[in-house]
C-alpha cells in the first residue's frame, strides 16, 4: 500500500529491533523514521510530521520515559499516539502510572499480528 | 468427690481414735498418780498467791518458847507448871495440849488435880512410826484425849488431816476436833456422823480434810508460856477461848512443813493444830473436786481444745494453748480463793498440752505429706531426673521421716530438687527466652503470660498489640504475607493440638521477615498458645535476589528472542518448501521459550508479592467464554471440543480479572494438550450460595495418583508414556495455584489416571476485597 499516508517513529537503540520493526511496517506500506534514542525522536519530530510513535524504554541520552512524558506535555505532540515496546512487566507498570501514559503496550518479543493491530487500532482512533 | 468425702471421713476417725487413745492415757496417768507431784505444786503455790487470811480470835496459842525455857529449866519442864497454866487459863473454854504426857513424872498428881478441876482439857495421843499407840499416863487421869497425828504428803508437806483413827473397836479423834467439840458444843462424834467398819488388826484412817492454812509460820498470835505464868495476861483475856499449848522452843518440839514453807520454814507442830481448829471453826476446808467431775471436764478439754488446734493455724494454736493454760491456772486459782475448792488443774494443763503437741503433730504429718506430694510432682518434671538416691526418700508422712537422718533428708532431698529444677528451668529460660528466636506464650484465657525482650521490642516497634490473642491476631494480620484468616486458625488451635506457620514482614526498625510458628498445647487439660518468630530475613532476601536475578536474565533473553521471534515470523512467511519448515519450528520454538519465560516471571513475581492484584467485580461468565473462544481455533487444531457449561447468572465476583482468565486459559489449554484427538474438555462454571467453582474437566490421559501431589510442584513433568512426547514447562499449573491462592482462591484436583481430570477454581463469594 504505497499510497499509505501515516508516518510511523520507531525509536530504539538496538538496530536489530528497528530493521524489524521498519520491515514490517514498510511491508505494510507505512514511511517508516527511525531514531536511537529520544532526544534523537524529538529532533526528527521537529522537521518531519509524525503520524505514531514507537518507542523502546531502555536508550542512551534519553530514555523512552523522558520522550513520553515530553511528548505527552507538549500541545503540539500529546495527541500523536504512542505504542511502548516493553520487556518486563515492571515496565508496564511503572508507565502506567505515570501523569500522562503512553496509549498502548506492546511486550517484546511481539508477534507481527500483535504489532499490525495495535498499530491499526491506534492510528483508526486517532483519525 | 464421694471418694474424697470418705477419705476425710477415714482420717477424721482415725485422728479421733488417737485422741481417744491420749485421754484413755491421761486418765491413766492421772490415776497413777503421776500428775499428784503438778498438783502439789500448783496447791502450795495457790496457797502462797492467796496469802494470809486472819484466823478466829477464839483460838490462843501458848508455847514453850526459848525465854520459857531460860526461866524454867530444860526441856522438858515440870508438869506442875502445866497445871499452873490451866490455873491461869481457867477462863478459856478447852485447853488443849499438844505436848506428849505418856510417861509418869512426880507432878502428875498436881496435873490431874488441875485436869479434874477445870474439866475441858484435852491430851494428847501419841501414834508411834510402828503404828503404836500411846496414851497419856494414867496417873493424870484426863478423860478427853485426841491424836494428834497430820498426813504428810509424799514431800514432806503436811496438807490434810484424819480427824479420826478407828483403834480396832475403838474411834480416836483429832485433838482439834475435839477442841472444837467443847468450842461449839458439837462433839466430834455428831461432825463426823458416818458409818464406820471396823477392822481388829489395824488402824483406819478417816474423815480427812484439807487444812486451809491462813498462812506462815507466826500467823497465828502466840503468847509465851513464861507470860501466863507471870500474869502478863489477865485471867479474862483467855474467857471464851481455845488454848492450844505447845513448843516451839528451839530443838524441841515437832515441826511441820506447810505450802507456806516454799522457803524450808516449817511451822512448830502447835501453830498446825491451830490452822486445823481454825479450819474447822471457820468451816473453809479446802474440798478437792471429784475425779470423776476431773475426768469429765478433761474430756470435754481435750474435744473442744483438739477441734480448735486443729482448725487453726500452728501460731493461733500456739496462742490458743498458752491461753488455755492460763485460763485454767486463773480458774483454778479462783475456785481455791473464793470458793475453797480445789480443782486440780494438772490433767487440764496436761490434757491441753499433750492435745496441742497431737493436733500439731498431725498438722506436722500433713505438711510432710504435703512435701511428699511436692517431690512427687515435681520429680517426674525434672528433665534428667533426680540425680540423687530415690530410694531415699521414704513415703507416707511423718512416719517416712522416722528414717535416719530422719525430716533432714527429706528437706535436703527436696532442696537439691527445687535447686535442680531452678537450673532446668534457668536453662529453659536461656533456651526459650533468649533473643535468637521471638517467644510468646498466651494461656488459656488468650491472655500474654510471657514474650521475650525480642518479641516485645520488635510487636512494640511495628505497633502489634501483644496483651492478648485476639488483639495480637487484629494487629498482626495486616502483616502476614500470606492469605490465610488468622482469626479462624487462632479459634481452631484453641480446640484442638496442632500447628500452623505463616510468614509476616515487619518494617521497623529495618524491613525484616519472620516465619511464625503457632502451636498450641495443653496442661492439665488448658490450651496454651506457644508463638515462635524465627528471622528468615536472610533466606527472604536471597529468594529476593534469586527472582531478581532470574528477572535481569529473562530480560536480557527477551531483546534476542524478539529478533529471533520477529525475523523467523517474515521468514517463514517468505521462504517456500523444506526453508519455510525450518523457519516456522525456529518460530514456534521461539515463542515457546517466551511464553517459559512470561510464565516463570510471573509465578516468581507473584512469589515475592510483587504482583499486582486489581481486584474489581467480575462476572465469571464473560471471561469463560473469552477463553473458550480464544482456545477453539487450538482445539480444532487438536480435535478437541471444547464445551462451555455456564449458568444463565451467575453474579460477580471480586478478583483479578486478568490473572483469573490467564488461569483458566492456562488450565483449558492444558487440558487440551493433555486430552487424545476426539475428546472434549468442558469449562464448567456454577454458582453456589457462598462461592463460584470454574470445574476444568477433561477427558484424557489423567494423572497417576502418585503424581497428584507434586503436578503444582515447579518443573514437576509427569512421567507417562501418553505424555512423555507433549511439550511442558513445569510451571502452567504452579502459576494457577499461586495465581488462584494470591487472589484468596482455592484450586483443586481430581484425577484417574487413563480417564481424565478435573481441574476446579473455588472463589468464596465472601472472601477478601468485598469492595
Amino acid at each position: 500500500m504505497p499510497d499509505n499516508p501515516f508516518v510511523i517513529l520507531v525509536v530504539d537503540d538496538d538496530p536489530d529491533i528497528r530493521l524489524l520493526l521498519d520491515f514490517n511496517l514498510s511491508r505494510d506500506g507505512y514511511e517508516v523514521l527511525e531514531a536511537t534514542n529520544g532526544a534523537e525522536a524529538l529532533d526528527i519530530m521537529r522537521e518531519h510530521a509524525v503520524n505514531l510513535v514507537i518507542t523502546d524504554l531502555t536508550m542512551p541520552v534519553m530514555d523512552g520515559y523522558e520522550l513520553i512524558r515530553i511528548l505527552k506535555e507538549s500541545p503540539d505532540t500529546s495527541r500523536i499516539p504512542l505504542l511502548m515496546l516493553t520487556a518486563r512487566e515492571e515496565e508496564r507498570v511503572s508507565s502506567e502510572g505515570m501523569a500522562n501514559p503512553p496509549d498502548a503496550y506492546l511486550p517484546k518479543p511481539f508477534a507481527i499480528a500483535d504489532l499490525q493491530a495495535k498499530i491499526e487500532k491506534l492510528l483508526s482512533q486517532d483519525s | 468427690m464421694d471418694k474424697l468425702t470418705g477419705h476425710i471421713r477415714v482420717v477424721t476417725i482415725r485422728k479421733a481414735i488417737i485422741c481417744g487413745l491420749l485421754l484413755v492415757f491421761i486418765t491413766l496417768f492421772e490415776y497413777a498418780g503421776f500428775l499428784e507431784g503438778i498438783n502439789h505444786y500448783f496447791y502450795d503455790l495457790s496457797f502462797r498467791i492467796r496469802g494470809f487470811r486472819a484466823p478466829s480470835k477464839d483460838i490462843i496459842i501458848v508455847t514453850i518458847d526459848d525465854k520459857t525455857l531460860e526461866k524454867l529449866g530444860r526441856w522438858p519442864i515440870r508438869r506442875s507448871y502445866y497445871a499452873l497454866l490451866i490455873d491461869k487459863t481457867a477462863g478459856a473454854k478447852a485447853i488443849a495440849f499438844d505436848i506428849i504426857m505418856t510417861e509418869p513424872t512426880d507432878d502428875d498428881a498436881l496435873l490431874a488435880r488441875a485436869i479434874k478441876e477445870h474439866g475441858n482439857i484435852i491430851l494428847p495421843v501419841l501414834i508411834e512410826n510402828n503404828k503404836n499407840v500411846k496414851y497419856p499416863v494414867a496417873s493424870l487421869s484426863v478423860s478427853h484425849v485426841g491424836h494428834v497425828h497430820v498426813e504428810q504428803g509424799i514431800d514432806g508437806i503436811v496438807r490434810e488431816v484424819y480427824h479420826t483413827l478407828q483403834l480396832r473397836n475403838d474411834l480416836l479423834h483429832s485433838l482439834s476436833s475435839m477442841a472444837y467439840g467443847f468450842a461449839t458444843d458439837k462433839p466430834p462424834s455428831s461432825i463426823f456422823d458416818k458409818k464406820r467398819y471396823m477392822s481388829d488388826n489395824k488402824i483406819t484412817q478417816s474423815d480427812p480434810m484439807n487444812i486451809n492454812y491462813c498462812g506462815g509460820p507466826g500467823s497465828f498470835e502466840s503468847i509465851s508460856f513464861i507470860d501466863v505464868l507471870n500474869n502478863v495476861y489477865p485471867p479474862s483475856f483467855f474467857i471464851n477461848k481455845i488454848v492450844i499449848v505447845g513448843v516451839s522452843a528451839t530443838g524441841a518440839g515437832d515441826l511441820i512443813l506447810t505450802p507456806f514453807s516454799q522457803d524450808r520454814r516449817s511451822m512448830p507442830g502447835v501453830e498446825g493444830q491451830a490452822n486445823i481448829l481454825n479450819t474447822l471453826l471457820l468451816n473453809n476446808a479446802v474440798n478437792i473436786a471429784s475425779p470423776w467431775m476431773r475426768w469429765i471436764t478433761a474430756l470435754f478439754l481435750a474435744m473442744v481444745s483438739f477441734i480448735c488446734f486443729l482448725r487453726s493455724t500452728e501460731q493461733r494454736a500456739a496462742i490458743l494453748g498458752l491461753m488455755m493454760i492460763l485460763s485454767i491456772g486463773v480458774i483454778m486459782y479462783l475456785f481455791f480463793s473464793v470458793f475453797n475448792v480445789w480443782l486440780a488443774p494438772a490433767i487440764y494443763c496436761f490434757t491441753v498440752f499433750l492435745v496441742f503437741m497431737l493436733a500439731y503433730i498431725f498438722k506436722f504429718n500433713d505438711a510432710i505429706t504435703a512435701l511428699d506430694k511436692a517431690y512427687a510432682t515435681v520429680v517426674p518434671h525434672l528433665r534428667w531426673g533426680y540425680a540423687g538416691d530415690n530410694e531415699k526418700y521414704a513415703e507416707r508422712g511423718i512416719s517416712g521421716s522416722l528414717t535416719e537422718k530422719g525430716i533432714q533428708s527429706k528437706a535436703q532431698i527436696l532442696n537439691d530438687i527445687s535447686r535442680q529444677l531452678g537450673f532446668e528451668k534457668e536453662l529453659t529460660d536461656r533456651a526459650l527466652l533468649s533473643d535468637i528466636h521471638g517467644v510468646l506464650i498466651f494461656g488459656p484465657d488468650k491472655k500474654n503470660m510471657l514474650i521475650n525482650n525480642l518479641a516485645q521490642t520488635l510487636f512494640k516497634k511495628n505497633w502489634v498489640e501483644t496483651g492478648s490473642a485476639d488483639e495480637f491476631v487484629t494487629s498482626l494480620t495486616p502483616s502476614i504475607m500470606e492469605n490465610i484468616k488468622l482469626e479462624d486458625i487462632l479459634a481452631s488451635l484453641y480446640n484442638e493440638k496442632k500447628d500452623v506457620y505463616f510468614t509476616i514482614s515487619l518494617e521497623k526498625p529495618a524491613k525484616k521477615f519472620f516465619k511464625v510458628d503457632v502451636s498450641s498445647f495443653a496442661v492439665d487439660e488448658r490450651t496454651y498458645l506457644l508463638i515462635m518468630l524465627s528471622d528468615i530475613t536472610k533466606i527472604k532476601e536471597l529468594e529476593i535476589l534469586k527472582g531478581h536475578i532470574i528477572s535481569v536474565v529473562s530480560h536480557e533473553l527477551k531483546t534476542p528472542m524478539t529478533s529471533i521471534q520477529g525475523f523467523s515470523e517474515i521468514l517463514a512467511g517468505s521462504l517456500e518448501g523444506k526453508m519455510k519448515n525450518f523457519a516456522v519450528i525456529i518460530h514456534r520454538e521461539s515463542e515457546r521459550l517466551v511464553r517459559f519465560l512470561n510464565t516463570f516471571l510471573d509465578i516468581t513475581r507473584i512469589e515475592e508479592g510483587r504482583q499486582p492484584i486489581k481486584m474489581t467485580s467480575v462476572n465469571l461468565n464473560d471471561v469463560v467464554r473469552e477463553v473458550a473462544s480464544a482456545l477453539k481455533p487450538i482445539g480444532d487444531t487438536n480435535g478437541i471440543t471444547i464445551h462451555a457449561d455456564i449458568p444463565d447468572k451467575t453474579g460477580d465476583i471480586v478478583i483479578d480479572r486478568d490473572l483469573t482468565k490467564q488461569c483458566i486459559f492456562n488450565l483449558v489449554e492444558n487440558a487440551i494438550k493433555y486430552s487424545p484427538s476426539g475428546k472434549d474438555v468442558i469449562i464448567k462454571l456454577t454458582s453456589e450460595p457462598d462461592h463460584l467453582k470454574v470445574d476444568i474437566i477433561d477427558h484424557g490421559y489423567g494423572i497417576k495418583e502418585d503424581d497428584l501431589n507434586k503436578v503444582f510442584e515447579k518443573f514437576f513433568r509427569s512421567s507417562s508414556d501418553k505424555t512423555k512426547n507433549i511439550k511442558g514447562s513445569g510451571l502452567g499449573l504452579t502459576f494457577v495455584k499461586e495465581a488462584v491462592e494470591t487472589q484468596g482462591g482455592k484450586l483443586t484436583l481430581a484425577s484417574v489416571y487413563g480417564e481424565g481430570s478435573i481441574f476446579s477454581i473455588i472463589f468464596q463469594k465472601t472472601v477478601k476485597g468485598e469492595l
